[in-house]
């Protein structure tokens, strides 16, 4: 028996509607732990290879990790994997709330969705019975109406995951929401599902899971619970959540504005964390077993509107507010309510609304091309492009592609602010003097993200300010020093492994990283609830060996896959920050490259980025190694 | 004066070498980010103070016992 793991994946092909479940193999549970470990492996080894991402070949998994849906400290975590329709390889995304529990609870670990359902579909899993039915008039409904109404025809005791319009009508930066505000928000996977006709999955469970030591893991998660809430920083961490770090990176530099043209935005104080908590926040909003509850539910009154939202998060807050130039909490709580119900992420919308106002303020887009006149700092303008981008109307169906391809169609050196990596739009950080966060960045699997290795503060505590600039700027430094470039690979890698661990194990990060949770409690929790020893090292390990595995997905599906994927936007090694800490700052094209020789080099990897046949031998990646060989 | 200095998960995910908790002893009133410097910790890495719990800015004077609390920088949603 395998302990902690639900034992069993579902697989539901959409086009002829059959159902199977098989049970899951050992030894993918022991060689990829689960969640985004499953997520990688099952796609290497059942994607057609080659297929488009809009192709009913293509397969959207959901997976649990080992510890989802047990009583330990915030166990909610749901992961999701595809072939990418924004980069074209591997795609995951992640989100919390209570999905996976219930995935759990009615028998499955993984859910593996293949097909194309003849109608507008959605899937209703209630423990053993599974049912394909019509999506109904939810077809066409925004995400957040979808679940209410679900749960109103369904019973609030099914956790739904669903898509907006943005989805099925193909936005490549579709999310998958959950929750009221939960979303698996990157790479595209709402648009994939949306591809499949598939407009929401609805899943309740009654079952319970197999525990190895049933006694000694409540009572260790108990503890863990209790633990958590009497760490340091827990008080001042959470009532502000992740919208907590927006003074910071202003303080230091590092914050997205006007479509990055600068990393520092002057009305930051109007939409920090205290901003969010002193007008937006009604109560905080936590999932499944969380003793921090980042999320912050509130309500947004704007000009146009007003809304209920949960966030806006920091990501959000950088996006819409920095890049876009919002300087009204409630205007950026709006932009993310819109964003919600369209079934858009967030931070690829703000990227895309961001690059496409520069485009017109510099003359690339016309007002005939978009309709009307777009300005930063205009929530209007960013409400009409969102809705325009959703339903793929005018110019929205050229922003729906994405930063990448719409830049390729304007030309004229669009390109070059077109802030992205591999095709996803680049999230909340600005990196001209933060070497070891753009390195992450370059090389993050999925694109330009910040949760596979966040390496900010060790960029920040190795540019040492002087003292005389700490006395004048009374703490911070007014002017940040150039940040060093070379030896940070090291420091990248082992955060690359650590924080996806997290998405394996199927729980949040975010008591380790941010309040210090030791990891001596996860190799215990994982071995009361398994039965199996494995070290902190060994789960390390794993990662890394998925690490490789992700790659290894991009090398085989993209064609001309390598080096020059890596590589951030031309603003970034051209264009010195013009004003902020960091102003003068930028990362030369030689300095890039001296950041992607050491990287690739430590990794085991040859100068054009491919994982060489024999670093995967090492990783037991054999079968990877000799599909490589072959195409190469 | 005694200090305690108190640091969160995420600094010390920085700053591996500091412990979670540290008594400082002052002989005169310090701005709180003279005595990060002191603790070894550049205060440009803190992201949020509290003292005795409540929010302080780096600049502010600690004249009394007291227990500062720094949390570092932590990454978004």
């Amino acid at each position: 028996m395998l302990f902690g793991y639900a034992g069993k994946i579902l697989r539901i092909d959409l086009t002829s509607g059959n159902v199977r479940k098989d049970p899951l193999p050992p030894e993918l549970a022991e060689r990829f732990l689960g969640g985004r470990g499953f997520v990688a492996r099952l796609l290497w080894e059942e994607l057609p290879s080659g297929v488009d991402p809009f192709a009913p070949d293509n397969i959207l998994i959901i997976a649990a990790g080992p510890l989802s849906g047990h009583l330990l400290p915030a166990s909610g975590k749901t992961h999701f994997g595809t072939k990418s329709p924004a980069t074209g390889g591997y795609a995951d995304s992640n989100m919390g709330g209570h999905f996976s529990p219930a995935l759990k609870y009615a028998g499955y670990d993984v859910l593996i969705l293949t097909g194309r359902a003849a109608q507008p579909s959605l899937v209703k899993i209630d423990d053993n019975e599974v049912e394909i039915r019509p999506a109904g008039d939810c077809w066409g409904a925004g995400a957040l109406d979808t679940e209410e109404r679900l749960k109103k025809d369904l019973g609030e005791d099914f956790q739904i995951i669903t898509i907006g319009p943005a989805g099925e009508r193909l936005v490549r930066f579709a999310c998958i929401s959950h929750d009221f505000g939960r979303q698996a928000g990157r790479t595209g996977a709402g648009a994939v599902m949306g591809s499949k006709n598939l407009k929401a999955v609805a899943v309740r469970g009654s079952g319970s899971l197999p525990v190895y030591d049933l006694a000694g893991a409540y009572q260790k998660g108990r503890e863990a619970y209790q633990k958590v809430k009497a760490k340091p920083g827990f008080a001042g961490w959470t009532p502000e959540g992740t919208a907590g770090i927006t003074d910071w990176v202003n303080e230091v530099g590092v914050f997205p504005t006007r479509n990055f043209q600068t990393s520092f935005f002057e009305d930051y104080k109007k939409i920090n964390g205290r901003a969010v908590v002193e007008k937006l926040k009604i109560t905080d909003k936590g999932c499944f077993c969380c003793p921090t509850p980042c999320g912050k539910y509130g309500r947004a009154e704007t000009a146009l509107g007003s809304a209920f939202v949960e966030g806006p998060e920091y990501e959000s807050i950088a996006l819409l507010g920095g890049s876009c130039f919002l300087n009204s909490i409630h205007e950026v709580g709006f932009a993310n309510h819109v964003c919600d119900q369209l079934g858009l992420d967030t931070i690829s919308s703000g990227a895309v609304a961001g690059w496409a106002i520069e485009c017109f303020e510099k003359g690339l887009l016309s007002k005939e091309q978009v309709g009307r006149e777009i300005r930063f700092g205009d929530l209007d303008s960013l409400v009409y492009l969102f809705n325009r981008i959703a339903f793929r109307e005018g110019i929205g169906d050229l922003l729906a592609e994405g930063v990448k391809r719409a830049s390729r169609k304007i030309g004229r050196g669009s390109e070059d602010f077109a802030i992205h990596v591999k095709g996803l739009e680049w999230s909340g950080y600005e990196c001209r003097n933060a070497p070891g966060m753009m390195l992450a960045y370059m090389t993050a699997d999925v694109g330009a993200h910040h949760n596979r290795a966040w390496v900010l503060g060790h960029d920040v505590a190795g540019s040492a300010a002087s003292v005389h600039d700490l006395i004048s700027g009374g703490g911070r430094a007014e002017k940040m020093p150039k940040s060093p470039v070379s030896g940070k690979s090291e420091k990248v890698m082992e955060l690359q492994h650590i924080r996806p661990l997290f998405d394996c194990l199927g729980i949040c990060r975010l008591q380790y990283m941010e309040l210090g949770f030791e990891v001596e409690n996860y190799e215990e929790l994982f071995f009361l609830i398994t039965g199996q020893r494995l070290s902190w090292e060994q789960m390390l390990k794993i990662s890394e060996r998925v690490w490789h595995l992700t790659r290894s997905f991009s090398v085989r599906e993209i064609p001309d896959f390598g080096r020059k994927y890596d590589y951030p936007p031309a603003r970034f090694h051209q264009e010195p920050v013009p004003t902020g800490p960091n102003k003068g700052h930028l990362l030369t094209q030689e300095e890039l490259e001296l950041l992607l020789d050491e990287y690739y080099q430590a990794r085991g990897w040859d100068k054009n980025g491919i994982p060489t046949s024999q670093t995967l031998e090492k990783q037991g990646l054999e079968d990877v190694a000799q599909t490589l060989a072959k195409k190469s | 004066m005694n200090l305690t200095l108190t640091l969160s998960g995420g600094l010390r995910a920085v700053l591996s070498d500091l412990p979670e908790r540290m008594e400082l002893d002052l002989d005169r009133p310090a701005m709180v980010w003279e005595i990060l410097l002191r603790a070894g910790i550049n205060p440009g890495l803190a992201m949020m103070v509290f003292l005795d719990g409540r929010r302080a800015d780096l600049d502010q004077v600690v004249e009394y016992d007291c227990e500062l609390t720094v949390v570092g920088p932590a990454a978004g949603g």
